[in-house]
């Protein structure tokens, strides 16, 4: 129990420090591709350690974690497929 | 061995088919969103310049706290650990406040910035997908309120612990939405 409880904490300071360094590389930068990349990257590494960790989905089997994990991978690449051919 | 290592999906069939259902809704408003910005790029450029930074990334932190705090929650209680499942709940909600006194707090900022549904259709979109969201978070606070009460009735054991569980997932179905819209309004451009 102490190990999960360790392991949280480890992903929850990983989902602070994504946040915190995407948001500061977007406010520092213009837009480019390289940008919309890495912040989106950031949404889809979120999402996940979100589900798998936090919702406790990494050990389940069948298809709300496959469900879960497919929406965080389908909707930054539209979102990063679309902002960039607009950029 | 397998069994070992696969157990079932946290939470009821139908706290998942509810959580379908709202990623769905907000899946279909991030694409309306999209597709919006094609039409009025100068407007969805400019927009995430105006708004309150500041405010989006207090407010991502304390949603990313929460979800940390109810999945303590859910350890405690399976650890048999009442008393301490109780407090992370409580914890959970005290985030849940914050987010909506940031929010207020954003909303109010806007005001004086001169920033409505009306200005542009970007605001329009933030505030759609924001307010939306904020009706989300209250309902969340209220179903964690319930299951607090329930949790201290001892209604919930390390054995018996499914509407904590089902709670929990939707309160990190929250989460896993500002998560998105966090980005898409304040942070892209």
């Amino acid at each position: 129990m102490t190990q999960v409880r360790k392991q949280l904490t480890v992903v929850w300071w990983v989902l602070v420090v994504l946040t915190l360094s995407s948001a500061l590389i977007a406010e520092r930068a213009d837009p480019n591709v390289f940008i919309v990349t890495v912040i989106c990257t950031a949404v889809a590494i979120k999402g996940s350690l979100v589900a798998e960790w936090l919702m406790g989905l990494r050990k389940t089997a069948g298809g709300p974690r496959w469900i879960i994990l497919s929406y965080f991978i389908l909707l930054p690449l539209v979102i990063a497929l679309a902002l960039t051919t607009l950029i | 061995m397998a069994a070992s290592t696969t157990r079932e999906t946290p939470g009821n069939i139908a706290v998942w088919i509810l959580i379908y259902a709202e990623l769905t809704e907000f899946a279909l408003f991030f694409l309306a969103f999209l597709i919006a910005r094609v039409h009025y790029p100068e407007a969805f450029s400019e927009g995430p310049l105006r708004l309150n930074t500041l405010a989006g990334m207090l407010n991502t932190l304390v949603l990313i706290s929460s979800s940390f705090f109810v999945a303590r929650a859910i350890h405690a209680i399976k650890a048999g650990l009442r008393r301490t499942c109780i407090g992370w709940l409580w914890l959970t909600l005290a985030a849940g406040a914050t987010y909506c006194g940031i929010k207020g707090w954003e909303y109010y900022w806007n005001e004086a910035a001169d920033i409505t549904t009306r200005s542009t259709t970007f605001y329009a979109f933030y505030y759609y997908l924001t307010f939306n969201h904020l009706l989300h978070v209250l309902i969340g606070m209220c179903t964690i309120l319930f299951v607090t009460v329930r949790t201290q009735w001892g209604d919930y054991s390390a054995e018996d612990c499914e509407g904590l569980e089902s709670a929990a997932s939707y309160w990190h179905m929250i989460d896993l939405v500002w998560i998105v819209i966090f980005p898409l309004l304040y942070v892209l451009r």
